[in-house]
């Protein structure tokens, strides 16, 4: 059942706009104008109706013929004068020239008519005829009066009829068109008729909150406990004010049940029609559902958002400009990085709020007047004293005629320095696979040096039985030779070419260091064993005793009882822990002011181990701690070092044993090595 | 063996300096030395019956490798114990040498010769 009552069918209009009405009137004026022939004794009897466009039968007895009037025009004019003209002989009747009736083969010799009391612009006459001359008794007379004014108020009648059925027509063709606009708009269209209490809908409002036709009741009670519980007392009064208090518009915005128990957000707009007395008669109105408007409304600012998190989350500092170099959009790592908040940059220019960033104004223009992006990579920014590695691209911004730029920053200070690390540890790779194509032409030569200059000490010296021997047979007095070699620095010499000989060695064997295979035997191996080791190592070692004596060095140790054993390979972890303890014995020497102080910790780092070595030497300088770990970078007398120690030491604490190796120094307080090695090896 | 008899050492290197020394050192510690400088020249030596106690044996030579020439003498001479003498930090003995007993790996550069004349009288000791 459709909740749209279907409108009363259409009344078919009158054929004319014009009277007589062919409906109402057309058999009582025949039945009037019979009476009147009746009454009259005569065989005819007309009622003719005229108005500016002509006369009109529109009531007869004893006549054929169409609707032509048949009475003549001198004849018409001469019954309008009077309220009732009798013409005893129409022949010879001087005011009618001979006829009454254009039909001549009438004959009609007798004819009375009375005027019919019309309004407006009509005409009419009530008219008998006889074929022979006479005239009417006083009784006729009267009876043709009062049946001329029965005339007139049927044919009154008859229009008001008409008019009425127009007015209806009008109405119901009104009718028609709400329903026509009511079924092509989406909105719920409703007419409450205040008298009845009856409110209908439209089809749309079943479309819109999916409710089943028969569910919609057709009442203002049923809209009311839709409205949300919220919202139903301020909009339901607000209507009833509006109706109350002799208003025509309403307006409320509410939110309405659905069908599904979602809420459509409704924007109503509804009209009171009253009488002429000012009371209310119907509202009508219609609910617009903003829900998908008020959708996209909250799609657009959650997508705002979205992108405003987006680019705040961004840990690139992303920085518009307008084509003057006006900051117009500034995320939250600019405000992160510059500690400017966006609210301050925007609107200044960029120059000024990063003056570091004003060589990149001929990149914005650039890149808007190429229309593409233009990349300067790895430019060096400094930044509260530190300086900084960024990249920074400039994207241009043309679209929607607005012309400016994204500047996007990235600081990649630390890949550049991870790059460093991999291009020191590739360094050390391929010093590594040269070493082992060289060492063993190298070794070859070195053997010779320090194998000769073994010899030849041994075969100058006094000890040796054989000397004495082939001496005397050659005549040379050992002993004098002993002091010409001595006199003369010889021994000094043979000493120098063994000592660099053995420093070559030991640069070939560190070098070989990098070419060693990393599954070289993995073993639990406790820490604190092996650095008490290599302390006791440090305090014999030849090397050191020459420059220091490393039992002057107070060496403090903070080892974790709990910390589990770590699998590595022993002898290369105490190589490494050796060279730092050596390191460190080594730089304290240098610093010499203050007592000097070793201290080693363990600790355990999750699934890893760290072991700290820390001094409090003279530390090393911000420059060269970052190519600290560089194969061949030394800070130590040529000759002391080789250059190796601390980049085998890297290569073989992270390539070997994948952990970590880092630095922390501040120049004049000391220095701390941190060793991590991880609790789990690959295989282990 | 007794211990004042002289101990004989078959030096075999194709670098002619590092066996001068080697044989210098040894000469010196009261041993006899032959020097050669390639595989086909020691296994001429041992085939004509010469006998040592020892052989210095360099891993890289040129022709016959060291390690194939340790085979070939052993097989001469049963008695014949091998020292490898290489400039190769990783070098690893084959493992058709393990039969042969302990075959100790000197790596050059011999700083010090004194150990390499203990092991070869140790060599010597174990025959």
């Amino acid at each position: 059942m459709s909740v749209l009552p279907h409108p009363e069918p259409v009344r078919a209009l009158s054929a004319s706009g014009h009277p007589p009405s062919q409906t109402a009137s057309t058999g009582v004026l025949d039945e009037l104008a019979a009476v009147a022939a009746l009454v009259c004794s005569a065989p005819m009897a007309v009622v003719s109706l005229a108005d500016g466009q002509g006369p009109r039968l529109v009531g007869r007895a004893g006549l054929d013929g169409g609707g032509d009037c048949p009475l003549t025009g001198p004849f018409r004019a001469l019954a309008q004068q009077q309220a009732l003209l009798v013409v005893a002989d129409v022949k010879t009747d001087p005011r009618l020239g001979g006829s009454a009736f254009v039909c001549g083969d009438l004959n009609v010799r007798f004819c009375a008519a009375v005027r019919l009391p019309l309004h407006g612009e009509f005409t009419g006459l009530l008219c008998v005829a006889d074929h022979r001359p006479r005239l009417l008794s006083d009784t006729q007379r009267r009876a043709l009066r009062t049946l001329g004014q029965l005339a007139a108020a049927q044919l009154e009648l008859g229009w008001r009829t008409d008019e009425l059925a127009r007015a209806e027509a009008s109405a119901s063709e009104s009718d028609e068109r709400f329903r026509i606009v009511a079924r092509a708009t989406v909105d719920a269209v409703w007419d409450w008729d205040l008298a009845v209490g009856t409110l209908r809908w439209n089809d749309a409002v079943t479309a819109l909150f999916g409710y089943p036709a028969d569910a919609v009741e057709p009442s203002i009670d049923w809209w009311a406990a839709h409205i949300h519980p919220e919202e139903r007392e301020r909009v339901v009064t607000g209507l009833y004010a509006v109706i109350d208090g002799g208003g025509t518009g309403w307006h409320a915005e509410y939110r309405f049940l659905r069908a599904d128990d979602g809420w459509a957000y409704i924007d109503d707009h509804g009209y009171v029609i009253r009488d002429a007395s000012g009371r209310a008669l119907r509202m009508v109105g219609a609910m617009h559902d903003l829900t998908s408007h008020r959708h996209s409304e909250n799609e657009l600012q959650r997508m705002r958002a979205y992108l405003k998190n987006i680019i705040d989350s961004m840990p690139s500092m992303l920085v518009s400009v307008d084509g003057e170099g006006r900051v117009t959009e500034w995320n939250a790592s600019a405000e992160r990085v510059t500690g400017v908040v966006a609210a301050q940059a925007l609107g200044r220019r960029l120059a000024e709020l990063l003056p570091q960033y004003a060589q990149q104004m001929s990149n914005v223009r650039r890149a808007i007047a190429e229309r593409a992006p233009v990349r300067a990579e790895r430019q060096l920014v400094v930044h509260e004293g530190e300086t900084r590695f960024v990249d920074v691209m400039t994207y241009p911004l043309t679209a929607n005629g607005a012309v400016g730029a994204v500047i996007r920053v990235d600081d990649v200070s630390e890949r550049v320095r991870m790059e460093q690390v991999m291009v020191q540890t590739e360094k050390m790779m391929s010093v590594g696979g040269l070493a082992a194509g060289m060492a063993h032409e190298i070794n070859n030569p070195l053997g010779v040096i320090l194998q000769s200059c073994q010899n030849l000490r041994r075969r100058l010296g006094l000890e040796l039985a054989p000397n004495r021997r082939v001496a005397e047979e050659v005549g040379l007095d050992l002993d004098a030779l002993q002091r010409y070699l001595g006199a003369r620095g010889l021994d000094s010499f043979i000493e120098a070419i063994q000592e660099a000989g053995e420093r070559a060695g030991r640069i070939v064997a560190d070098m070989l260091a990098f070419s060693r295979r990393a599954d070289s035997s993995f073993a639990p191996e406790r820490v604190d064993l092996m650095l008490d080791a290599v302390v006791r190592l440090a305090a014999s070692d030849y090397d050191l005793k020459k420059q220091y004596d490393f039992k002057q060095i107070e060496v403090q140790r903070h080892y974790d009882p709990e910390l589990p054993p770590v699998p590595c390979a022993r002898t290369e972890i105490e190589q490494v822990l050796l060279n730092l303890v050596k390191n460190a014995a080594q730089a304290m020497a240098e610093g010499g002011r203050r007592p000097s102080r070793l201290t080693l910790r363990t600790a355990r780092e999750d699934d890893a181990v760290r072991i700290d070595i820390e001094d409090n030497g003279p530390g090393i300088e911000t420059a060269a701690q970052r190519r600290i770990f560089e194969p061949f970078y030394t800070t130590k007398p040529v000759g002391v070092g080789t250059g190796l120690g601390l980049s085998v030491s890297y290569f073989i604490i992270t390539d070997h044993h994948k952990g970590s190796l880092a630095l922390e120094s501040t120049p004049g307080e000391g220095s701390c090595f941190t060793i991590r090695l991880p609790l789990r090896q690959g295989g282990l | 063996m007794s211990d004042d008899a002289v101990l004989r050492v078959l030096v075999v290197d194709d670098e002619p300096v590092i066996a001068l020394c080697v044989q210098a050192f040894l000469e010196d510690d009261g041993m006899e030395v032959t020097v050669v400088t390639s595989g086909e020249e020691a296994l001429e030596h041992v085939g004509t019956g010469r006998c040592y106690d020892v052989c210095i044996m360099d891993v890289r030579l040129p022709g016959i490798d060291g390690a194939t020439t340790v085979a070939r003498l052993a097989e001469i001479c049963p008695g014949l114990r091998f020292a490898m003498h290489t400039g190769s930090a990783e070098y690893e003995l084959p493992d058709e040498l393990a039969v042969l007993g302990e075959i100790p790996l000197l790596h050059k550069p011999l700083r010090d010769m004194t150990p390499l004349a203990a092991t070869v009288r140790r060599l010597a000791g174990a025959q």
